[in-house]
């Protein structure tokens, strides 16, 4: 026998298993690979498709807990008639007919369009109306989720709030300025499709896991604010007026309590607004002359500067002179021997301009600018802007720019600007920068919001003084704003409107500003409305509206007479 | 071929066949698993989408129109600015002048009362008693 058989044959078998074994090593190492290194990708490149969890939209709260913005769902439906068999069709037609509440012959025409690979069955369908046809489980239906935000006060907060465009993208006030917090991050998982289109997560790292935006707790209360837009709303029309303001601050820590506008919005029906100027929070972002209400503000850069004392006097003779410029006393007459507090209460112009020639141009400006003015306050609001005041160095300022600055005339502020001076005045002096998010809320947890002092504009000893001298003021020369009862500090202002040819005398912006109630002052009010047809001065226009919202507050919170 | 040839690969086929079927298994466990997952996060998605219509439908129904017509169904009314009836006011009066130290009825500012005389506690000590009689005389002694 030939040993030379025996010899290849065991050559092959030798072949033989080397090659399993080779196969069984493979197999044991990859095994060992996906068992030891779970983070390692899958290989499948190709097939990998992100899956996508919508993000909810951030809610926004008020300070009283209350929702006053929601994001909530809509569905676009359609439905593929291709893919549908004659008895899907029958059964479906009554089906979606019932659902989407429409005529059955009309649904089961859409369901016959046999050739169609798509056909719309409904858009903007509400969240209940989508689960429904969502159940019927049909794999001839497309659906698409989206949300759309609620606004169940309709246009309460309407320039604070904003809006969201079709985009998806937050316009104006809040929804703006906090869009990336509001927004969050939408959910993706990646991996593989099966054989029945479902998708297959592979890895860990293949999940990112949704994160709904950050829901927003305002300062802002909406009781507070329904009551300011009512209070707003019943002076423009008492009065004729074409637009106003309203604003209440905390006083202490500058939080917005309310902010109303007038003309206004429904945010949730943005698109059918009459002018664009509608969307515009004229309270930051409108500019005005203010007028008197500027006169606390002299008497307090003056008193700071020392260059007058709260008892002094000086001889109104009806007019003084200011850079070449003549300025007289609204009522045109001479006072005679006025005191400080008289400057107020009669709301002298003359007495403010006596007072800002003794500071001189620099001083003047250093304090105006410490209360704020001509700057942007900060708030957290889109589309703030800063004001507009000349001061000496400007190529247009002029002597007697500080001499109409005194009384608020020259200079151009926003309605915040004012009200957060006037903080500071019932504050002790301490400038607040206004704020309107208290805190924000997420999964991860809630971060509360902090008041931001800025800067002593004051001391308080000045501060103290001039809000004596505005109770004062208000109780002798202004009535109309007295709260019964109560102490308030409070300034009313007649401002003209510019134009091109100079001051018009019947267009005025009538306002009153104030705080209390003392000792211990818990609000600021700004009162605002331009162009009155109904009464001129802002005595007239706005100090009942600013009584009557001061009177709301001392008894929405509870505060007693006499004590805060 | 000799037994231990056999018995070579025998167990070569064995050690190959048992591989092949752990891949298989894992292979087919985490393909159960991602789908077990795929069905939780979809569920995951669905509540998540109930939330937020819940929590918009809650909104809705505490929006301030809404309260303000049940409460006017309930009979109730938002009053005036100028309605003062319901603004807490205080009254001041005059407190009546304190009674003098004296006084066989005062015991307002002393927190121990001390026992009258005529009553004295005969469960008190001996140093309780000798100090109410003692309290007792100086009152008679320096008395207006």
């Amino acid at each position: 026998m030939d040993t030379a058989q025996p010899l290849l044959q065991k050559r092959r078998l030798v072949w033989l298993a080397g090659v399993l074994a080779t196969a069984g090593v493979f197999l044991l190492v990859r095994l060992a690979w996906w068992q030891l290194t779970p983070r390692v990708e899958l290989p499948f490149p190709m097939e990998s498709q992100p899956d996508r969890m919508r993000a909810a939209r951030g809610n926004i709260f008020d300070a009283t807990g209350h929702l006053i913005v929601a994001s909530t769902l809509e569905y676009e439906v359609g439905v593929s008639p291709k893919l549908l068999s004659e008895a899907q069709r029958k059964e479906l037609a009554p089906q979606l007919a019932a659902i989407l509440g429409r005529d059955v012959a009309q649904v089961a025409d859409i369901l016959a369009q046999r050739e169609a690979e798509y056909m719309l069955l409904g858009r903007n369908l509400p969240a209940h109306v989508g689960r429904q046809i969502e159940e019927l489980e049909a794999e001839a239906f497309s659906i698409e989720v989206s949300f759309r935000r609620v606004y169940p006060d309709g246009s309460l907060a309407a320039s604070v709030l904003g809006f969201i465009d079709g985009d998806e993208q937050g316009q104006y006030g809040l929804e703006r300025y906090y869009d990336r917090a509001l927004r969050g991050v939408d959910g993706r998982w990646y991996g593989v499709r099966d054989s029945w289109g479902e998708l297959i997560m592979m890895s860990v790292s293949g999940y990112q896991p949704v994160e709904d935006g950050a829901d927003l707790v305002l300062t802002l209360d909406r009781n507070v604010q329904a009551a300011a837009e009512r209070i707003l709303l019943e002076g423009i029309q008492h009065n004729k007026a074409t637009a106003g303001n309203v604003l209440v601050l905390d006083a202490d820590t500058g939080a917005v309590l309310a902010m109303a506008n007038y003309p206004t919005y429904d945010p949730g029906r943005y698109g059918e607004v009459e002018s664009l100027e509608h969307f515009i929070n004229t309270s930051v972002s409108a500019l005005y002359e203010p007028g008197s209400v500027l006169k606390p503000l002299t008497l307090a850069a003056a008193l700071e500067a020392k260059v007058i004392r709260a008892t002094d006097t000086y001889d109104d003779r009806g007019e003084i002179i200011v850079g070449e410029q003549r300025i007289m006393n609204s009522d045109r007459r001479a006072h005679g021997l006025t005191t400080m507090t008289q400057i107020l209460e009669k709301s002298l112009n003359v007495g403010a301009a006596h007072v800002a020639t003794l500071l001189g141009p620099t001083r003047f400006y250093e304090m105006m600018r410490r209360f704020g003015l001509g700057e942007a306050t900060g708030i957290d609001l889109a589309l703030e802007v800063p004001g507009l005041m000349r001061v000496p160095g400007d190529s247009t300022w002029h002597m007697s720019d500080m001499g109409t600055n005194s009384f608020g005339q020259g200079i151009s502020v926003t309605p915040i600007q004012v009200a957060s001076a006037y903080v500071a005045l019932a504050n002790e002096g301490m400038l607040m920068r206004p704020y309107l998010v208290s805190a924000f809320r997420s999964a991860k947890g809630e971060q509360s919001v902090s008041p931001f002092p800025l800067r002593q504009a004051v001391s308080p000893e000045v501060a103290e003084t001039v809000t004596a001298m505005l109770v004062e003021a208000l109780e002798k020369g202004m009535q109309r704003a007295v709260v019964p009862g109560y102490r308030f500090a409070g300034k009313s202002g007649t401002a003209g409107i510019p134009d091109q040819e100079g001051y018009r005398t019947d267009d005025i912006i009538a306002s009153f500003v104030g705080y209390g109630p003392m000792p211990d002052p818990r609000f600021v009010i700004l009162v605002r409305f331009d162009r009155p047809r109904e009464g001129y001065w802002g005595v007239e226009v706005a100090a009942p509206e600013f009584s009557k919202l001061a009177t709301f507050l001392v008894d929405y919170y509870g505060i007693p007479p006499g004590a805060s | 071929m000799d037994p231990r040839t056999l018995a070579y690969f025998g167990v070569m086929l064995v050690l190959i066949w048992l591989a092949g079927w752990l891949f298989l298994h894992q292979a087919s466990e985490v393909a159960s698993y991602a789908h077990e997952i795929n069905a939780l996060m979809q569920r995951k998605e669905r509540l998540h989408r109930e939330l937020v219509v819940l929590r918009a439908e809650v909104a809705l129904l505490g929006s301030l129109s809404r309260l303000q017509e049940t409460g006017t169904e309930w009979g109730y009314q938002l009053p005036s600015a100028s309605d003062q009836q319901r603004i807490l006011r205080l009254e001041m009066h005059t407190v009546a002048a304190a009674p003098s130290l004296s006084s066989h009825d005062d015991r307002a500012h002393d927190a121990e009362t001390p026992k009258p005389e005529s009553s004295p506690n005969l469960d008190e000590g001996l140093w309780q008693t000798l100090r109410h009689k003692g309290a007792a005389l100086a009152d008679g002694l320096f008395a207006p």
